[in-house]
């Protein structure tokens, strides 16, 4: 999944409706997948910066974290079910864990609903590419 | 000039000491198919139901807006209090409505906490109705209710419409489940929550449906295989409870059947219909 997230934020800006629900999206997001992690800071809908391996000095606002095989069904086209999104998730996948600033993730849900959705668009664009 | 055969009215109905002012809609002729819509939305939900002439050429299809919702006027001094559907009132509701509409012996189809009420009206007033569809129904839900569904910091429409976006299942057209999305976002503040407390927080007919006599009123139960609110096992599940019910898991639909993936879902309600149509006879 990480490596789905290096190649978000080209998918966002070429997104009609993430740039159109988008604009006034500004989070720190930790995005967890088993043991790795990275933080994904949004400024005004675009992905201003991505760290690896954030900090302790890196502080981030909301956390959605699983393991690998959780983020792997969540990313199919079609998911199957449970794994719609990250509410679906939220509510019957228990490995999922969202948490944080929770109110901040609730202000922003159209904008991240569909960035999270994205991942589904990006990893069809690799597997295209190299024909799997 | 192309019109829709839906006709819709407004109604006085005499609920909790006052007189409600009721929308609903209606097409077609013969016996009655009642269509109770789901938390937070409006009877347009059953737009593609009450526009099927296959349906509407054998059913009279009544579908109305609940009080707080859709162009249903709220009740009494409702800025001043919260509001909250309980299971009373939902029964109370759709019994005054029967009454004041004068529709005689109806099938009632409800979908999600419509889903629900429905089976409270087989377990308690089975004399008066031919028969009940459940749309994703189940006796015993849970775990829908937050508090930033109504909470000043955030946009009630955005939210609410999001958050029973991923209900629908990926493979339901993206138009229909735009517009149900839509729907959502129109509900009044607090209106989907308030639900939801019926729904997620009260509801547990897990003992009382076991009452239900389907001999007397038939009972059908759709549930679409994407649902992740009522689970097809959790329809299974309450199905087990009564003794003559029929289940059907739909595959390739979410919570939202008949709005969500019309064509999909017609052959399962011209089923159940048809189901109906041998006790209405």
């Amino acid at each position: 999944m990480t490596h789905l997230l290096a190649r978000l934020s080209e998918t966002l800006e070429g997104d009609e409706e993430y740039r159109n629900v988008g604009r006034f999206f500004t989070a720190d997001v930790l995005f967890q997948c088993g043991g790795a992690r990275r933080l994904v800071r949004v400024r005004g809908g675009r992905i201003a910066e991505l760290s690896r391996e954030p900090g302790f000095d890196a502080p981030w606002d909301f956390a959605l974290r699983a393991p690998e095989a959780i983020w792997e069904q969540f990313t199919r086209t079609p998911p199957p079910p449970f794994f719609t999104d990250i509410w679906a998730m939220r509510m019957r996948v228990p490995e999922f864990v969202w948490e944080g600033n929770t109110l901040l993730a609730a202000q922003n849900a159209r904008a991240l609903t569909r960035m999270t959705e994205l991942l589904r668009v990006v990893r069809a664009q690799q597997e295209a590419a190299h024909g799997a | 000039m192309e019109l829709e055969p839906i006709i819709g009215r407004y109604a006085s109905v005499d609920l909790e000491g006052q007189r409600a002012r009721v929308y609903f809609e209606e097409a077609g002729a013969g016996p009655i198919l009642l269509c109770l819509h789901t938390a937070g939305a409006d009877s347009r939900q059953y737009r593609y139901i009450l526009n099927d002439p296959e349906i509407t050429a054998r059913w009279r299809v009544v579908a109305f807006d609940l009080p707080y919702h859709g162009r249903s006027s709220p009740l009494g001094s409702w800025w001043r209090e919260r509001y909250r559907l309980t299971a009373d009132r939902y029964e109370r509701t759709i019994l005054a409505v029967i009454d004041a509409l004068e529709l005689e012996r109806p099938v009632v189809m409800g979908c999600s906490m419509g889903g629900a009420i429905v089976l409270r009206l087989a377990a308690r007033h089975g004399e008066r109705f031919s028969g009940i569809i459940g749309l994703e129904s189940t006796a015993r839900a849970g775990g829908r209710y937050l508090e930033y569904l109504d909470h000043p910091a955030v946009n009630g429409g955005e939210l609410v419409a999001t958050y029973t976006y991923g209900l629908c299942a990926p493979q339901s057209p993206e138009h229909n489940r735009r517009e149900n999305w839509w729907y959502y976002a129109q509900s009044a503040p607090g209106v989907y929550q308030g639900d939801v407390y019926f729904y997620s927080q009260e509801w547990d007919e897990r003992q009382a449906v076991a009452g239900i006599d389907t001999a007397r009123c038939p009972v059908v139960l759709l549930t679409g295989e994407y649902d992740y609110s009522c689970t097809p096992e959790m329809t299974r599940e309450t199905a087990a409870r009564i003794p003559g019910a029929e289940v059907t898991i739909m595959p390739g639909i979410g919570h939202f059947p008949m709005i969500e993936h019309p064509e999909r879902f017609r052959p399962h309600v011209l089923a159940a219909l048809e189901r109906m149509r041998k006790d209405v006879a």
